[in-house]
């Protein structure tokens, strides 16, 4: 139950290439907010260095107003579920969730009871005496989970924590991390590289791109206005055309085609995005034509790879009324829906 | 396939036992029955002779000994070696089987050498003035000792890194996180995971060490015999071959009710770790 705030944190391994450049995050109280990026963007050697298992080059790092950049791991007060669980296999269910309460040297009754409410909020209790190798993957993440939460951090830090786990669990997993999250009114940082993940359960997401934040934001934020190329194409926009000046006040030049917007137009804007579900088809002989080249079938619709005046683009269509390849697809771009960007 | 066909080919394989394993255990106990004297009476006339339970003492004792030493010397060489990078690991455990690839008569006379009245030790530390007259290391249970941890050491090593290369360092770090030290890390979380193969380790040791025969015939010489050497001294020397078989015949014992100890509780372990 704190807040979390990083200054221009900055990280190398040894003498290799910076992998964090100049990261700032602010964590309001209670808050989950999630960093979401490709594969080696930095999100686990972020949360490593939040932890204290790893010394950030430069940069600070605050809970509430204490600077804890320099204090030892064991000392940090913070919380952390591995990708790998990390359970301690020669301990049981029971006392790897009073593991941290017993470093804490509390009472042995106060132990006792604090891990049994645990338990009970997690539905672990029937499998207390149980050892780690035990348990079903979905049982060791709530251990992981209960034995981070027990000791009520300051900060709960989750690095992929549902990644092992099948589509179903992952779903029911992490509404009861949200669940129990908001209950215990704890700040949480939880590291995902699954959009539709971080968007169910987040208060906020910063997108991580090579060690940088491109966008920090409410999901919804994020999700219809994203900032950046990067970020558009990493939560689905599929479609990206490079802008090579404006007409006016309305509309874009693409190649030699004008492509109107609503709203005014931005002179600094680099390409114009828009979702494969945005595009419309049209009636033949209106809007644009192209040629089907590629054909996939989605399950709630066809995404169809067009040739078209303004490049290939990726277009959703309707199930019901297929097109096949090679033949014309007729389509018009809504004004309103297309996104200007300007990096 | 039926029952009976196999068991049918099992045959070959319990021969094997039976022929290479049954049959000289066996042949040892034979003289002590056919000698013509009552066995038992040869077992007690041996276990109450006080120079004889010297020798089972001593035995014991520095089995026991280098046992604890290869422990706490292997424990800390193998995490260490383990937390290496992959290269220098593979070079680090060829390196560490030396002792084991080494004739057993040259790598005694080498610490003959360096063991001895006028040895290399004494010279050095007399040279350095921390001695004034040489130490009598030669010949001696703590020589014994030095050859057997010397000789056993990259066994425990070898079986140690082997555990130590399968933590995981993330639970380490999950517990650091929760407010352990260093420490009490290496006490609470790393030692009770390696305890399996601390166990492993101390049965190939002990074994090892009860029954070696060149290290204390050539480091402990004459007046500090250890059952394998006295055996030796009863068969070869004095021609007593029921006797021989007698000391023999206790050894067996002694090592099958320590080593059924030390697998007792590596069972009572390992039903902690892999039920799985
Ligand atoms: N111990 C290390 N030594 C050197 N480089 C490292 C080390 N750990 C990570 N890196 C590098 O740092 C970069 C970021 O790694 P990090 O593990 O933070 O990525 P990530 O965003 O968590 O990726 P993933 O989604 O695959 O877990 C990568 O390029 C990686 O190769
Ligand atoms: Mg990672």
């Amino acid at each position: 139950m704190a807040r979390l705030t990083l200054d221009s944190l900055a990280m190398t391994y040894g003498h290799g290439d910076p992998i964090l450049h100049d990261l700032s995050l602010a964590v309001a109280d209670g808050q989950l907010v999630s960093l979401l990026g490709p594969s080696g963007s930095g999100k686990t050697t972020t949360l490593r260095i939040i932890a204290g298992l790893l010394q950030q080059t430069s940069g600070t790092i605050k809970v509430d107003d204490e600077d804890i950049s320099r204090v030892p791991v064991y000392k940090r007060g913070l919380s952390m579920v591995f990708q790998s669980y990390a359970l301690f296999p020669h301990l049981t269910v029971f006392a790897n969730v009073a593991y941290g309460l017993k470093r804490q040297k509390l009472s042995k009754a106060d132990i006792t009871a604090k891990v049994t409410a645990i338990l009970q909020t997690t539905g672990l209790t029937d499998l207390a005496e149980r050892y780690p190798q035990e348990l079903s993957g979905g049982q060791q993440q709530r251990v992981a989970l209960a034995r981070a939460l027990v000791v009520d951090p300051r900060l709960l830090l989750l690095d992929e924590p549902l990644s092992n786990l099948d589509a179903k669990l992952r779903v029911a997993m992490r509404e009861e991390i949200r669940r129990l999250q908001l209950q215990l009114h704890t700040t949480t940082i939880f590291v995902t590289h699954d959009q539709e993940e971080c968007f169910a359960i987040s208060d906020k997401v910063a997108v991580l791109n090579q060690g940088k934040i491109e966008q920090y934001a409410a999901p919804e934020e994020i999700y219809h206005h994203p900032q950046t190329e990067f970020v558009a194409r990493f939560i689905g926009f599929e479609n990206f055309l490079p802008v090579n000046g404006t007409v006016a006040d309305h509309a874009y030049r693409v190649g030699d085609q004008t492509v109107a917007v609503a709203g005014p137009t931005k002179p600094d804007a680099k390409v114009l995005t828009i979702r494969p579900n945005q595009i419309q088809l049209s009636p033949d002989d209106q809007g644009l034509s192209g040629q089907v080249t590629i054909r996939t079938y989605l399950g709630s619709a066809y995404r169809y790879t067009v040739d078209s005046p303004l490049g290939t683009l990726q277009i959703d269509g309707p199930t019901e009324t297929p097109v096949a390849i090679g033949a014309p697809l007729h389509f018009t771009l809504p004004a309103d829906q297309l996104l200007p960007l300007e990096a | 396939m039926q029952k009976a066909n196999r068991f049918l080919l099992l045959i070959p394989a319990a021969l094997g036992i039976i022929v290479f394993a049954l049959f000289p255990l066996i042949q040892i106990a034979i003289p002590t029955v056919t000698s013509g004297a009552n066995p038992i009476a040869l077992y007690t006339q041996f276990l109450q002779s006080n120079y004889d339970l010297q020798v089972i003492f001593r035995t014991l004792t520095i089995a026991t000994v280098t046992t604890v030493i290869t422990v706490l010397l292997g424990l800390p060489t193998a995490l260490w070696i383990s937390r290496q990078s992959v290269s220098w690991r593979q070079f680090l455990s060829v390196i560490i089987l030396f002792p084991i690839l080494t004739n057993a008569v040259v790598r005694n006379f080498a610490w003959i050498i360096i063991l001895g009245k006028n040895g290399v030790l004494n010279n050095m530390l007399q040279a350095l003035h921390l001695i004034s007259a040489p130490l009598t290391l030669l010949y001696t249970n703590t020589a014994i000792v030095i050859g057997s941890v010397y000789l056993f050491l990259p066994i425990m090593i070898t079986t140690l890194v082997d555990s130590a290369n399968g933590l995981n360092p993330e639970i380490e770090e999950a517990a650091a996180v929760l407010g352990a030290r260093p420490f009490t890390i290496l006490r609470e979380i790393i030692l009770p995971q390696m305890a399996p193969a601390i166990l492993t380790g101390a049965i190939l040791v002990f074994s090892g060490a009860m029954t070696a025969y060149t290290t204390p015939q050539l480091l402990g010489g004459n007046r500090h015999l250890v059952m394998s050497t006295l055996i030796y001294q009863q068969a070869m020397t004095l021609g007593n071959w029921t006797n021989a078989s007698v000391v023999a015949m206790v050894l067996i014992v002694l090592s099958l009710i320590v080593l059924g100890l030390l697998r007792w509780y590596t069972g009572r372990l390992d039903r902690r770790v892999d039920h799985a």
